[in-house]
């Protein structure tokens, strides 16, 4: 917070700009700090005359510094920026870029990209200028507000480097829809279970430098990483001697480096962590202080686990109960040393819920929150508010508008109403009985993530639809309003979004950037864009910033640098931060406590309730329990044998950037199918299943679901289980990457009934569809 | 004549993410579907679950002993004295492809004009650059870094004179070098062996990672040497 | 734990014969050139028989001398368009007193006995077809002229070469020279030997010697071959050259039968693969091809070449003989081809083992 403080700890880049601070103050938009002097041992070409400027990486927004070398306009070069908290390993370590970030050059001038704005005009989307598309954006949510009322517009704005999109929909346009990533689509069963409990989404990440154990349960975090200073602590770790432990049906590449895999039956993490727990309880392992004086419904916790024995688990998992015993044994004399990294793996069935509540209830038990080398209870920087800064008298129009789920009866079917405002699969049912009717996506596809098939339809139904975006697809050839959107090296950026999480351990930090190269084409900074929405609908008062960069300064209003200074050093190291700070403020829980039993959430506990009495089998409780898998949604039968999953690969963010020609050309070549035509995604299958269907790699192959089905291209690998088939998401019809299959398009809304989680474990059969 | 250059891999830090093809192509500016000058190569064994797999990473080594150079006809490929950086000077290649046959390992690309284009240690940016220019620096003194070294997430391929990268090494490593492993054209970390735990459940002391005990297992691995080591 | 990067996998996948890499080409060339050498032992064989036995010039071993020499210029064409087809760089490569420096290359070495090669056997080829001799001959071998004579230059030629063609002793050292330009065409072998890390090739003695024994096999064969699709008759000489392509032919399938031993004792994984690659599917098809191909000749060129170099031939045997003797040596030139073609395709390579 304070710069003495921050001086002192602001290691090499700092320092190192320091030194050459007559280049810096003379960096302007692009800078002008020369990358290489007369003296250089190179051939001068592209580079020779380039400037540098930085940027935090948005390709999975996950805000990796960068150094790009522009020539002319052109970005000619790009890199990491060294000791940067998200993508290097830290303090004076060398910063790189994935392959994602790498590829943010090539989409920085990617002819494909979506440079001028439309509107719709007699059924067909035409090119606008901007006044014209802010005024009939305006114009449209005006109509659709009067007719039907804002709160049936919803807000699915996604990776913004911004949090205006809050403000202009919900303060201002007034609609309580909101549906976020994170919560929604990502990875809902455990981010309920982590806040509930009192771990927070911080259950995500482990303290990896500090770890001298390290577990991670259906995380894969040497390919699908928050920033490069995961699988870069990670590695750290294991140099310093610490035990990787990877839980995990798939043999990804984590469990390449692990030294103990274990490969378990899918949705099965509720049984392994109620085992281990017997063991840590049974053996006495357990930090008894930190469970006397910190946590709630621990009794309850250990008589639930009394008979949930390593041999009982193992029949559920196909785990070995020696192994089981011994991981358990380990993990708790490790602690508090000893971390759970857990994401989506855990995170995505229909079970998930009740899985990773089982699994987090370890780390109470053992005591290792907010403990060097547990889980870490990260903190961001001190930004302030804006419009607090300015003296901004905001409305808040969505005040007292009662989400649709909680409103209409129709949906007292879904127990997750209690937990949530609003569902992913759940969205094209709300369309079709009139409550939503609009909806702005911003960096957001939601035909990517789940019933995919019901979406296409409630697209068609929508009455307004605007979109932010890059790149044609069936969401924005769909759209009424498509803005076109800058990307991040093109526009002035202070990261917001959780701004936690890095190399740096114990201290705050803070990045930003500049604009490296003039935004390609037509377009504008997502800030401007709502900027530009608000004055149209005349609230421009509002909003008096004349740019992103101007708002950010205020919110670094209680922060010792201005936005120039932190762009132009890229990151800034701030204040240390102490462990233990439940200590001082307790758990952000109903208790205060780290809580193994939720009765006391009281819209968790009326979600059981309800979902208690829809599902007779099981005797729901809001402890930690064993939920068979199959409980709820799919399980693999007679018709559909196969458990159909997908997958990230390290070559893609998500669904967004499967277009860029440099990632696809290394992952189909990873995959040994670089020469073949086909440029879609893969459906990773193992011999035996291969072999009984007469499928080869490189054969087109069908899977079909009981909602429908899609044609992919065979990779039969070891890699993956018999009867566990995957594909990487973000292909196929609806996905800007048309080629290959939308994995969601076999799916048939699944979802996690206490969190409202898209489930993505579907019965599938595979057959040959000929082809190659 | 100055200190050779050479490459590093560690294939323990290795996630085989990619992030040096895709940077060298970037550097060199080079089309996606191009063929690499850095490879990486996903090498995997058994069935599951008793599977394993190994990423990777290749480039031309600048061998100290250059086979390419060596059979080049047009005396096109130049190991150069000053940093015994390889290098290959496009306006004498015949596109004979004969130094792809003689080289190890895969080098040489031939892109649509037929002629030879390969990793120059970023020496200068594009096919055949490089050739003629002054020393190789290190990037303390200037010199630019292999774009693959700045980009490698796992801080697992390094570059740089000799001796300085046998400094880096492993102490296996390093001796395995000296002794010829690899034709000491490049220094290769030995796969840790992170067995599984309960394998030796009495033992548990026996599944230390051998990145950290060098010593103990070299005379070991060192009798191993003639059997599997080869180019 | 050892894992192996085998970098050049497109080796074994059949890819390769479009890709720019190996493209056919390649084996045409390392096989023509020795054909070339082949042949052109089997003319200037003859010439030395000829002034030996004091033969008339219309007899066979001018017949055998013109069209081995025949034959060799067109194997040397052959292999140059070959190698001239796979550069990128054409005229570079014509220029190749000026560009092609590196006298440790083989492929500059080889150039330059190839080129040489061309030339001596051209100069051969044109003193036997042309002049005065030639002129009153007869037999097939002499078509050439045919072409010359279209153009009206038929005299012209004639009296030319009569006039530059050297006194005897001259010839000889002519066909000497040749005839070791024409050994070393071994040098193709060595194009591959020299590639120490491909199992399959890294053989210098073995590789080189096979080239050797199998091309000029084929030269010789092939010169018979064509010689006997015109002479019906297999006279005594006919039967030893017949005899000494068969035995070459023999002597070639037990390197390569030696060197498959080795490759099948070899366990390092690049020579696994190889193994596995030429013991499986298309390639072992063709391994078959060639050891048929090679047997066949060694049996039809000792058998018959010896009963009629000892004139032992009896007249139905004859009649069937000339036949036989064509189509072995005709699928005697396939395999020695074949072998090529799969010393290529089944080649592998470890750069990089990694291990514990
Ligand atoms: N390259 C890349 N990186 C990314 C992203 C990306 O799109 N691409 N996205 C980012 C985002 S938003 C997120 S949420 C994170 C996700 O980060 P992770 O959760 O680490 O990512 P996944 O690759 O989805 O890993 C899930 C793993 O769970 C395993 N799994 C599947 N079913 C089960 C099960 O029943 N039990 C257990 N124990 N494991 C199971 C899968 O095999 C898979 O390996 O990644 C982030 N990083
Ligand atoms: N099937 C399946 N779906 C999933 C997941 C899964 O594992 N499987 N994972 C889920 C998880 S964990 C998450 S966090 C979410 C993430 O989901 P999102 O972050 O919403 O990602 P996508 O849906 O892929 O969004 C892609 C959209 O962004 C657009 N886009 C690309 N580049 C830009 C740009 O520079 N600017 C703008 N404005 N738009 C751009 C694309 O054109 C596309 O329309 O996905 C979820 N969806
Ligand atoms: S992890 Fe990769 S894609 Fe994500 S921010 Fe960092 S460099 Fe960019
Ligand atoms: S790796 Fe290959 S191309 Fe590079 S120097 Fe060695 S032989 Fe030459
Ligand atoms: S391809 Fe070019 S560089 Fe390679 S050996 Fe032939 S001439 Fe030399
Ligand atoms: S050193 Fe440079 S040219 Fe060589 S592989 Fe690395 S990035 Fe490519
Ligand atoms: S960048 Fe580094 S970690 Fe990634 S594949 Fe290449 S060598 Fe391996
Ligand atoms: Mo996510």
């Amino acid at each position: 917070m304070s710069k003495n403080e921050a001086g002192e700890v602001a290691l090499s880049r700092r320092s190192l700009l320091k030194v050459s601070g007559a280049a810096v103050g003379a960096m302007s938009l692009g800078g002008c700090l020369g990358v290489l002097d007369d003296e250089t041992d190179r051939d001068l070409d592209r580079l020779g005359d380039a400037d540098v400027a930085y940027g935090n990486c948005w390709m999975c927004h996950h805000a990796c510094g960068q150094e790009v070398a522009v020539n002319d306009g052109t970005i000619v070069d790009i890199t990491g920026v060294d000791g940067h908290p998200r993508g290097s390993a830290g303090p004076g370590r060398e910063g790189t870029l994935c392959p994602k970030g790498l590829a943010e050059m090539e989409k920085a001038h990617d002819p494909d990209r979506i440079t001028q704005p439309y509107i719709r005009e007699d059924g067909e989307l035409r090119q606008a200028d901007w006044d014209e598309a802010f005024e009939y954006a305006a114009t449209r949510l005006k109509a659709l507000d009067e007719q039907y009322g804002a709160e049936t517009f919803l807000n699915a704005a996604s990776w913004a480097t911004t949090n205006l999109h809050g403000i202009v929909w919900g303060n201002l346009y007034g609609t309580p829809e909101r549906i976020g990533r994170g919560r929604h689509v990502c990875f809902g069963g455990a981010h309920l279970s982590g806040n509930l409990m009192g771990v927070g989404t911080h259950m995500r990440f482990v303290d990896y430098q500090n770890a001298d154990y390290i577990i991670a349960w259906g995380r894969n975090l040497f390919e699908s990483f928050a920033g490069q200073w995961e699988p870069k602590g990670v590695l750290e770790a294991l140099d310093n001697g610490a035990k990787l432990v990877v839980v995990d049906p798939q043999h990804t590449p984590t469990a390449q480096k692990a030294d103990e895999w274990l490969p378990i039956e899918p949705r099965t993490d509720g049984a392994l962590a109620l085992a281990m727990g017997h063991v840590i309880v049974e053996e006495n392992l357990y930090d008894e202080a930190f469970v006397e004086e910190w946590t709630y419904g621990f009794e309850r916790y250990r008589e639930e686990v009394a008979d949930k024995t390593p041999e009982w688990a193992s029949e559920r998992t196909g785990l070995e109960p020696g192994v089981i015993r011994q991981i358990a044994v380990e993990f708790a004399e490790a602690a508090p040393a000893a971390g759970i990294a857990l994401w989506t793996g855990v995170g995505q069935y229909a079970e998930s819920q009740k899985a990773s509540q089982a699994v987090f209830a370890l780390n109470g038990l053992v005591g290792n929150i907010d403990r060097p080398g547990g889980l870490r209870f990260w903190r961001g920087p001190p930004f302030s508010n804006p419009f607090e800064v300015r003296d901004i008298d905001l409305p808040n129009n969505a005040a007292g508008k009662t989400p649709a789920l909680r409103k209409y009866e129709e949906y007292e079917k879904y127990p997750f109403r209690h937990t949530t405002g609003i569902g992913h699969n759940q969205i094209p049912e709300m369309v079709e009985n009139g409550h939503i009717r609009g909806m702005y996506c911003h960096y957001d596809n939601p035909l990517t993530d789940g019933n995919t098939q019901a979406w296409l339809e409630a697209l068609e139904e929508m009455e307004l639809i605007i979109t932010v975006d890059a790149y044609w697809n069936e969401l924005t050839r769909h759209a009424d309003v498509v803005f076109p959107e800058a990307i991040q090296l093109e526009k002035d950026t202070l990261i917001d979004y959780a701004p936690a999480w890095s190399a740096y351990h114990e201290n705050r930090w803070v990045s930003a950037s500049k604009a490296a190269v003039e935004p390609q084409g037509n377009t504008k900074p997502g800030f401007d864009i709502l900027k530009g929405i608000a004055e149209a609908m005349g609230w421009g008062e509002y909003i008096p910033w004349e740019s992103e960069a101007a708002y950010n300064e205020d919110m670094l209003a209680n922060i010792d640098y201005s936005f120039e200074e932190v762009a132009q050093e890229n990151y800034v190291i701030l204040d240390e931060f102490g462990y233990e700070q439940w200590k001082d403020s307790g758990f952000s829980t109903a208790t205060g406590r780290f809580q193994f039993y939720l009765d006391e959430e009281g819209g968790y506990r009326r979600s059981i309730e309800e979902l208690d009495e829809q599902v007779p089998d099981v005797d729901l409780h809001t402890g930690p329990q064993w939920v068979p898998p199959g409980t709820f949604g799919d399980t693999p039968d007679g018709e559909y044998p196969l458990h159909f999953y997908d997958t990230r690969a390290v070559f893609f963010a998500f669904g967004a950037d499967q277009v860029l020609d440099h990632p696809r050309e290394q992952y189909a070549r990873k995959h040994g199918l670089a020469s073949e035509e086909y440029e879609g995604n893969y459906l990773v299958m193992n011999t035996a299943d291969a072999d009984e269907r007469g499928i080869e790699t490189g054969d087109m192959v069908t899977v079909a679901t009981e909602k429908g089905d899609g044609e992919v291209m065979a990779y039969v690998s070891e890699r993956t289980p018999p009867g566990f088939v995957t594909a990487e998401f973000g292909f196929g019809q609806g996905n800007s990457k048309e080629d290959g299959m939308n994995t969601m398009i076999v799916h048939d809304g699944q979802t996690d009934p206490i969190s409202s989680q898209v489930d993505r474990h579907i019965a599938a059969e595979v057959r040959k569809t000929g082809g190659d | 004549m100055g200190e050779q250059w050479m490459f590093y891999f560690d294939p323990n830090r290795c996630i085989g993410c990619h992030a040096c093809s895709i940077s060298c192509k970037q550097r060199h500016d080079r089309d996606p579907d191009a063929e690499d000058w850095r490879t990486v190569t996903h090498l995997s064994q058994g069935e599951y679950p008793d599977f394993e797999e190994v990423p990777v990473s290749m480039s031309c080594m600048h061998c100290h002993d250059a086979p390419c150079e060596k059979v080049c006809p047009p005396n096109a490929i130049e190991k150069r004295e000053e940093d015994g950086i390889v290098t290959v000077n496009r306006d004498r290649c015949i596109g004979c492809h004969y130094c792809a046959w003689a080289c190890p390992y895969g080098a040489p690309t031939y892109g649509d004009d037929g002629l030879m284009s390969k990793c120059n240690m970023c020496l200068g940016e594009g096919a055949g650059s490089g050739h003629g220019q002054p020393a190789k620096q290190k990037p303390e003194d200037g010199g630019a870094k292999p774009s693959c070294v700045d980009n490698c997430v796992g801080e697992a391929i390094k570059a740089g004179p000799v001796s300085e990268m046998k400094a880096e090494a492993s102490g296996v490593a390093a001796e395995r070098f000296e002794n010829g492993a690899y034709e000491s054209r490049v220094i290769v970390e030995p796969i840790a062996e992170r067995a599984p735990l309960h394998e030796d459940t009495d033992e548990s002391s026996d599944t230390v990672d051998n990145r950290d005990e060098p010593a103990t297992k070299t005379e070991q691995s060192d009798t191993q040497t003639a059997g599997w080591l080869n180019g | 734990m050892t894992f192996t990067v085998t970098a050049l996998e497109v080796f074994v996948e059949f890819r390769w014969l479009s890709a720019d890499y190996w493209d056919l080409s390649i084996p045409v060339y390392l096989y023509l050139a020795v054909v070339a050498g082949g042949a052109y032992l089997t003319g200037a064989s003859a010439w030395f028989l000829r002034r030996w036995r004091g033969s008339d010039s219309n007899g066979l071993e001018t017949e055998i001398l013109r069209w081995g020499f025949l034959v060799s210029v067109l194997s040397a064409g052959g292999a140059g368009l070959a190698v001239l087809s796979h550069l990128a760089v054409y005229y570079r490569a014509i220029l190749f007193p000026v560009y092609l420096t590196n006298y440790d290359s083989w492929i500059t070495i080889g150039t330059w006995i190839l080129v040489m090669l061309s030339v001596l056997a051209i100069v051969c080829l044109v003193l036997q077809l042309f002049g005065e001799a030639a002129a009153e001959g007869d037999g097939a071998s002499r078509w050439p002229r045919w072409f010359v004579a279209k153009l009206g230059l038929l005299d012209v030629v004639d009296r030319f070469v009569d006039r530059i063609r050297p006194p005897t002793a001259g010839l000889a050292l002519l066909h000497v020279v040749g005839s070791l330009f024409a050994l070393a065409t071994i040098y193709t072998g060595f194009e591959l030997a020299i590639v120490e890390t491909v199992p399959l090739w890294n053989q210098p003695v073995l590789v080189p010697l096979l080239f050797l024994t199998s091309g000029v096999a084929a030269g010789i064969g092939s010169t018979l071959a064509v010689t006997m699709v015109f002479e019906r008759e297999i006279t005594p000489m006919f039967g030893g050259y017949a005899a000494v392509g068969g035995v070459l032919s023999g002597v070639s399938l037990l390197i390569a039968g030696y060197g498959w031993t080795q490759l099948a004792a070899n366990n390092t994984p690049a020579a696994a693969a190889s193994y596995s690659s030429l013991t499986d599917g298309l390639l072992a098809f063709g391994v078959w091809v060639v050891a048929l191909g090679f047997a066949l000749a060694l049996l039809a060129g000792v058998f018959l070449g010896l009963a009629a170099a000892t004139g032992r031939l009896t007249a139905s045997v004859e009649r069937i003989g000339g036949p036989v003797l064509i189509g072995s040596f005709g699928l005697l030139f396939v395999s020695s081809l074949l072998l090529r073609v799969l010393l290529l395709l089944a080649a592998e390579q470890d750069p990089v083992v990694v291990v514990v």
